[in-house]
């Protein structure tokens, strides 16, 4: 049977795990960002040299799983260092950061995608009647390309953060108690699977209905701007 | 002549204890056929020193699934289970186990080779690996619980391998867990470990009779004592695990 009273118990041992999750998604959200911009220009400059290797950083990270990038980075590279004669003490590095890197290095090759769909989807006559009235290249990108490349991935922007909020219940994997990995924890004590996986759901479900809340008054409020340009 | 040879044969298997041992006979190292299909493992190796001790024995293994074991044992297709089986109230009721057990079932604080441990204590605000759900798990709760000025920290994990590869990588100062597994999955990574002498629990593992197999049992019990005694069986976990765990 459901055991209601364990199952509110649970919120308590799993409360601590949300603002691991969330610090997760977010930090990896904005260095990713900020990577992923400047890869896609890079990409859409075409940048000699770097661009072939953007390719291929952007191909690997979107094509294979975030579980294997975890469990590469996290169990593989110190034993292969060490084997190297490399010593270093890997237990200073909390596994905390190992999350923070892989998830910004994986969410760094989508939204490198994603943007550079939104710098390439600028209409073409802006670009050139920016340069007609004598705009350098930087000035086009700052003035004209980069804010309306922005309205045209907000909504892409917004989404994926959310989708990165869920692939977080992966991070547990390399033993950070994130809300999944507390959740395992507790459900290995009791094997009451149902009660603590459906309060897991409800607290990222409740999370993630904050931020969609949260982001569509944001799109709201850069909609203004986007109808100037019309 | 030949009569006489056939007389002597069937008599002597008249006279002859019949050993029909059951094991699932795939759980390695405990019971499982080698290449040749012969039954080995742990298990199986002391039924067969247990029947060098008794005269005339005949052993015979009949290899049968885990989930039918003890059916097996009820309907007479063996009389003896040597299968890594432990006691509870319900098997004791229904069944005769052995005298003396011939293995324990441990779980032990584990450490790197270089560290010399005999208590949990000597340990400095240590990090604790364990598998998450795992009685081994349970265990460390429990122990930290009724400890509460020993401060350690738990890590789950998991899957057993990567607590020894994060023992090498010293994200860990030990692990909790049965060091048969461990020391295995250590092996395979080339790492050397050493299950410390600070044992969390200790389950012993037992032969398990019909209750009308009475005379079997105390012959069996008979011969597994000397065997114990001679230090037979600790040898023989000492070859099989390393460590000697069958007191």
């Amino acid at each position: 049977m459901f055991d209601f009273a364990y199952f509110y118990h649970t919120a308590q041992s799993l409360l601590p795990g949300l603002p691991i999750s969330f610090l997760i998604a977010s930090f990896s959200f904005c260095t990713g960002g900020l990577l992923g911009l400047i890869f896609a220009l890079i990409r859409v400059y075409k940048f000699p040299f770097l661009n072939q290797i953007v390719i291929l950083y952007v191909s690997f990270f979107r094509g294979t799983p975030l579980l294997v990038q975890l469990f590469m980075f996290f169990y593989g590279i110190p034993i292969f260092l060490k084997s190297l004669n490399f010593n270093f003490n890997f237990a200073l590095i909390d596994a905390i950061y190992y999350a923070l890197v892989v998830f910004s290095l994986y969410a760094s090759a989508y939204l490198t995608e994603i943007f550079r769909s939104a710098l390439l989807a600028v209409d073409k006559g802006q670009i050139e009647a920016a340069y007609s009235v004598g705009m350098n290249n930087f000035q086009t990108l700052r003035r004209i390309i980069l804010p309306q490349a922005f309205m045209i991935t907000l909504p892409n922007l917004l989404n994926f953060f959310i989708l990165q909020i869920k692939n977080t219940a992966l991070a547990s994997i390399i033993t950070v108690p994130d809300l999944m990995g507390l959740a395992d924890i507790e459900a290995g004590r009791s094997s009451k699977f149902l009660e603590v996986y459906l309060m897991a759901a409800i607290m990222y479900w409740i999370l993630c209905m904050i931020l969609e809340f949260i982001f569509s008054k944001i799109e709201k409020y850069f909609e203004k701007f986007r109808k100037s340009y019309h | 002549m030949k009569i006489l040879i056939a007389i002597f044969l069937s008599l002597s298997t008249l006279f002859s204890v019949d050993l029909k041992v059951g094991s699932e006979n795939a759980y390695k190292p405990f019971a499982y056929l080698d290449e040749k299909n012969n039954a080995t493992g742990y298990d199986n190796e002391v039924v067969k020193i247990v029947a060098s001790y008794i005269k005339d024995a005949k052993l015979d293994f009949v290899s049968v699934p885990w989930n039918a074991i003890f059916s097996g044992l009820d309907s007479a297709k063996f009389d003896i289970i040597a299968n890594q089986i432990v006691k509870t109230k319900e098997r004791e009721e229904k069944y005769i186990f052995s005298k003396f057990p011939y293995f324990y079932g441990v779980s032990t604080l584990i450490t790197l080779e270089d560290k010399n441990i005999t208590d949990i204590k000597e340990l400095n605000n240590p990090k604790i690996g364990v598998t998450v759900g795992s009685n081994h798990a349970y265990l460390l709760e429990n122990y930290l619980k009724n400890n509460p000025n020993f401060k350690a920290q738990i890590v789950y994990y998991k899957t057993s391998p990567t607590l020894v590869a994060d023992l090498k990588n010293k994200r860990l100062d030990a692990i909790v867990n049965d060091p048969i597994a461990i020391v295995d999955y250590a092996k395979a990574q080339n790492i050397k470990v050493k299950p410390s002498a600070f044992v969390f629990e200790k389950v012993p593992v037992y032969f398990v009779f019909r209750k009308d197999s009475k005379k079997l049992a105390n012959l069996v019990d008979e011969a597994l004592e000397k065997a114990i005694k001679e230090g037979k069986i600790s040898e023989l976990s000492l070859k099989y695990f390393g460590v000697d765990q069958s007191q």
